[in-house]
């Protein structure tokens, strides 16, 4: 069964659609990011998912339970992350994930148990008798994280949670996501940082003014993009020589310098490549670097929604 | 990482064997409600309520100090216990009556003002507890007030001149309305969640509290210095009457929290009309008792009785006339599956057409009672009073409502139509009021007119009939209007009922063939029942 199914779901605050007609699905075990421009709608979709906001038009199914017809049996199944959060004044944090896991109905052992668990999962054992108003942004981000997987979830929206992260807590909350994934639950995470979620997603969902742009894996998407990719190269022969000898390659266009180098897109496949090597080699161009042609998110951030910025 | 993964990793650990009173004290723990525990835990380690704690304490010493001080220079001991048990009770009254509720108030609101109430609705937390949790929170602390001024208050009958009994009935009774003043703060607190609503509400609530216990003290004041009124049948009757009415009171804040924190595809109406009929019928047993047994044939008393039932259910009823008129999704699948008894429970349904229903139901139920007990005792101009008083209540509530029900589907229309009711009525006594003064008209100008319901209703009881004629004729037009309004979407109503049982019904037989036949598969009720004619007209 499907883990997370967003079917048709249109939200409006009064004239303003922030959601119009979303529809994606994500898989057990799969990372979803979600990427748009900031008054998307990301967190208004992530807010109809986890039952906080009812949409206009349109349902969403956890495991196969609507949101709408039975909200309170598609909480026990989702975990919900919000972007911003408050704190419980003069409260510990092992008290704030003993107070969540009562709310969840855990009892005697298994509540003192599964509380560890998730402390030991987030890193959080040590500081479990600090104040949770006295935490930084980042163990707060933790803390967070820690709640939502108490009641172990199959599906868990993050709405953010990079965001305020140093580098190395970044490094471990994308290790926390993929365990995550490992334990075969669904994960759909909305990111500014683009580079973060291109290394650990299996799909993304492009969302900007509500509707959304395009969705599936990130390769795929690319190539339906732009069907040609970017090459950059770099000679030890003067520039023009270089330059020259790129405009007369078939497959190459939009020739630009670039980082002492020069960039530019091709079409052509892999072997039509190697055989352009090839012959600026021979042209006794001497080439050095000749690199490019991965998939980048911010390429596909761009030019999906460059177009609707202006 | 799962509870029963959870529970297995735990087992290792009970090796050493525990002591039944502990295991008895674990059991207990984990069913104590989550927001009780948090919110002592949170008190326990905050400086708010243990400084305020000590600080009330120390008041009531020192005013207890200084007036055994006064006592002794002046000479007249005699006064001293029940001006002693005047003061301590009086600070205990604010610490019970205005701020523990208040504390309750800010405590609810502080999960909107926090931004911590999102992530406590998705858990798996009932309304129910979350309400129950804080009103508990507060209870708490009040008990802590009682139990620190109990031994001052039980001193002062030592003192003499202070009966015993009066004291012990004082402080069940200010206990009581502690927890009801408590359930009423926590479901004021749910009615808005931006800050100047919440300011407004802070207030209104704040000049609500302070009186109570202004009211509490001058009561314990009576009681204390004359307790022979425990003795007086009519003192005696308005506290069992005031008893029952707190508990009812409690249960109907406690339920109006509740739909207010709940989903809002739940079913956010049955259980407050419940309640609503309760109220009902524990003021009709009161009249019946009271009118037929206590002081039989006291028409006053039944008069006075079934209004306050109205009186009382009338702020439930303006919101259950506008509720939207479809089922919602779930609430649509909820419909009993018989059409029969769809059909009973129809006034307890959600829906403006069902909440017109419901009153005609109570209004029926009333004049039916006051009948049975006023007829035989020759009393007619009792059910003539109640019969004009249900009427007034269908052409009020009806009226307005069925008229909006024909182009209103919005919150922010029906949230118009709640306002529109009440400042309506105040209108059409006042306005004729004002014509009056314009135009020199002495007994408008005094607000008798026919568009006055109070002016009415009084000539009704007074058996004035000639004064109350115009009135009659032109609520005769109300109710009639009223009917005309509401056929069509009574009538919509009923069949939606019968639609939402009949669905049901279907579904239900799809479900069994479908498990007498495993090969199906699972995800065939997906958007079934009478749901989606609901779902367009949100
Ligand atoms: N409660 C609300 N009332 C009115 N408008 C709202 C509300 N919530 C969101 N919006 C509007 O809906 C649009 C989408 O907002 P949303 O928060 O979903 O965007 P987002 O993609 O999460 O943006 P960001 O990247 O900045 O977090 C915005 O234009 C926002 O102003
Ligand atoms: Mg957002």
């Amino acid at each position: 069964m499907t883990a997370l199914e967003v079917r048709g779901i249109t939200k409006a605050f009064r004239t303003l659609k922030a959601v119009d007609e979303v529809s994606f699905t994500v898989e057990h075990g799969a990372i979803y990011g979600f990427i748009g421009p900031n008054g998307a709608g990301k967190t208004t979709t992530m807010r109809i998912c986890a039952t906080l906001e009812l949409p206009d038009r349109g349902d969403v199914f956890v495991d196969g339970v609507s949101v709408l017809d039975d909200p309170r049996r598609a909480r026990k199944k989702l975990g919900f992350m919000p972007d911003t959060y408050g704190a419980y004044p003069q409260t510990t944090i092992r008290e704030y994930l003993d107070f969540y896991a009562r709310a969840y109905g855990l009892a005697g052992k298994a509540r003192k148990a599964t509380v560890d668990q998730v402390l030991a999962f987030t890193s959080l054992a040590e500081l479990d008798h600090k104040l949770i108003h006295t935490l930084s942004k980042g163990m707060k981000q933790r803390l967070c994280l820690a709640k939502t997987m108490l009641h172990d979830p199959s599906v868990l929206i993050l709405d953010e949670p990079a965001a305020g992260l140093d580098p190395r807590a970044r490094i471990e909350l994308r290790e926390l996501v993929k365990a995550l994934a490992a334990m075969n639950k669904a994960l759909l995470i909305s990111s500014h940082i683009l580079s973060e979620l291109a290394e650990m997603c299996d799909g993304v969902a492009v969302i900007e003014s509500g509707k959304l742009l395009a969705q599936g894996r990130v390769d795929a998407i690319q190539k339906r993009l732009q069907p040609h990719h970017t090459i950059w190269v770099r000679a030890l022969c003067a520039p023009d020589a270089l330059e020259k000898a790129l405009l007369e390659e078939p497959d190459v266009s939009n020739v630009r310098a670039e980082r002492g180098g020069f960039g530019f897109d091709y079409t052509g496949d892999d072997e039509a490549r190697a055989r352009m090597l090839a012959r600026l080699v021979q042209r006794g161009l001497q080439p050095v670097e000749f690199a490019g042609g991965e998939v980048k998110l911010e390429d596909i951030f761009m030019s999906l929604t460059e177009g609707k910025l202006q | 990482m799962s509870p029963a993964e959870a529970q297995a990793l735990a087992g290792k650990e009970t090796a050493n064997a525990e002591s039944g009173f502990a295991r008895w004290l674990a059991r207990a723990d984990d069913r104590l409600n989550p927001i009780l525990v948090k919110e002592v835990r949170q008190a326990l380690r905050g400086r708010y309520f243990r400084n305020l704690f000590w600080l009330t304490v120390v008041l009531a010493t020192g005013i207890g100090v200084f007036m055994i001080f006064i006592a002794n220079v002046n000479g007249d001991v005699d006064e001293l216990g029940p001006n002693f048990f005047t003061a301590t009770f009086g600070v205990l009254s604010f610490a019970v009556h205005t701020f523990v509720p208040f504390w309750a108030f800010q405590s609810m609101g502080a999960e909107w003002e926090e931004n911590t109430y999102d992530l406590l609705v998705i858990s798996d937390l009932r309304p129910r507890q979350m309400v129950l949790g804080k009103v508990l929170a507060a209870t708490v602390q009040g008990l802590l007030y009682y139990s620190a001024f109990t031994p001052f208050l039980v001193s002062t009958f030592l003192m003499g001149g202070v009966d015993i009994l009066a004291i012990a009935v004082l402080i069940g009774l200010s206990l009581l309305a502690s927890i009801t003043l408590s359930f009423v703060a926590v479901a004021f607190s749910t009615l808005g969640k931006t800050k100047i609503v919440r300011a407004g509400l802070a207030m209104l609530l704040a000049g609500a509290l302070l009186p109570m216990s202004f009211g509490a003290i001058g009561f314990g004041t009576l009681l204390v210095q004359e307790s022979s009124v425990l003795r007086d049948p009519d003192f005696l009757l308005g506290l069992a009457f005031f008893a029952t009415a707190l508990p009812l009171v409690s249960l109907f804040a406690c339920a109006i929290g509740c739909a207010r924190l709940a989903h809002e595809e739940e079913n956010r109406s049955t259980l407050l009309r419940i309640l609503t009929s309760t109220i009902t019928l524990v003021t009709l047993g009161w009249s019946v008792y009271v009118y037929g047994f206590l002081f039989r044939g006291d028409a006053e008393w039944l008069a006075a009785l079934t209004s306050i039932g109205i009186v009382a259910s009338s702020a439930a009823y303006l919101f259950f006339v506008t509720e939207a008129e479809p089922f919602g999704r779930r609430v649509a699948q909820q419909v009993p599956r018989s059409t029969g008894l769809a059909l009973l429970a129809l006034p307890w349904l959600p829906g403006g057409a069902r909440g017109v229903a419901l009153i005609v139901v109570h209004g029926v139920l009333a004049v039916l009672v006051t009948a049975a007990l006023a007829l035989p005792l020759g009393d007619p101009e009792v059910v003539a009073f109640v019969a004009v008083f249900q009427l007034y209540a269908f052409a009020i509530f009806g009226l307005p409502s069925g008229i909006a029900a024909f182009g209103i589907r919005s919150l922010r229309g029906r949230t118009a139509v709640r306002v529109l009711i009440p400042l309506g009525v105040g209108l059409a006594a006042f306005l004729p009021a004002l014509v009056g003064f314009v135009a020199d008209h002495g007994d408008w100008m005094r607000f008798e007119h026919p568009f006055n319901p109070v002016y009415v209703l009084a000539c009704v009881a007074s058996q004035r009939w000639e004064d109350a004629t115009g009135g009659l004729v032109v609520l005769g037009a109300t109710v009639l209007f009223a009917l005309i309004a509401n056929t069509k979407r009574v009538a919509r109503a009923v069949a939606e009922t019968q639609r939402c049982a009949q669905a049901r019904r279907e579904r239900e037989a799809r479900h069994a063939a479908r498990d007498a036949e495993p090969s199906a598969g699972p995800s065939a009720e997906l958007g079934a029942g009478g749901a989606s004619d609901a779902a367009t007209e949100r």
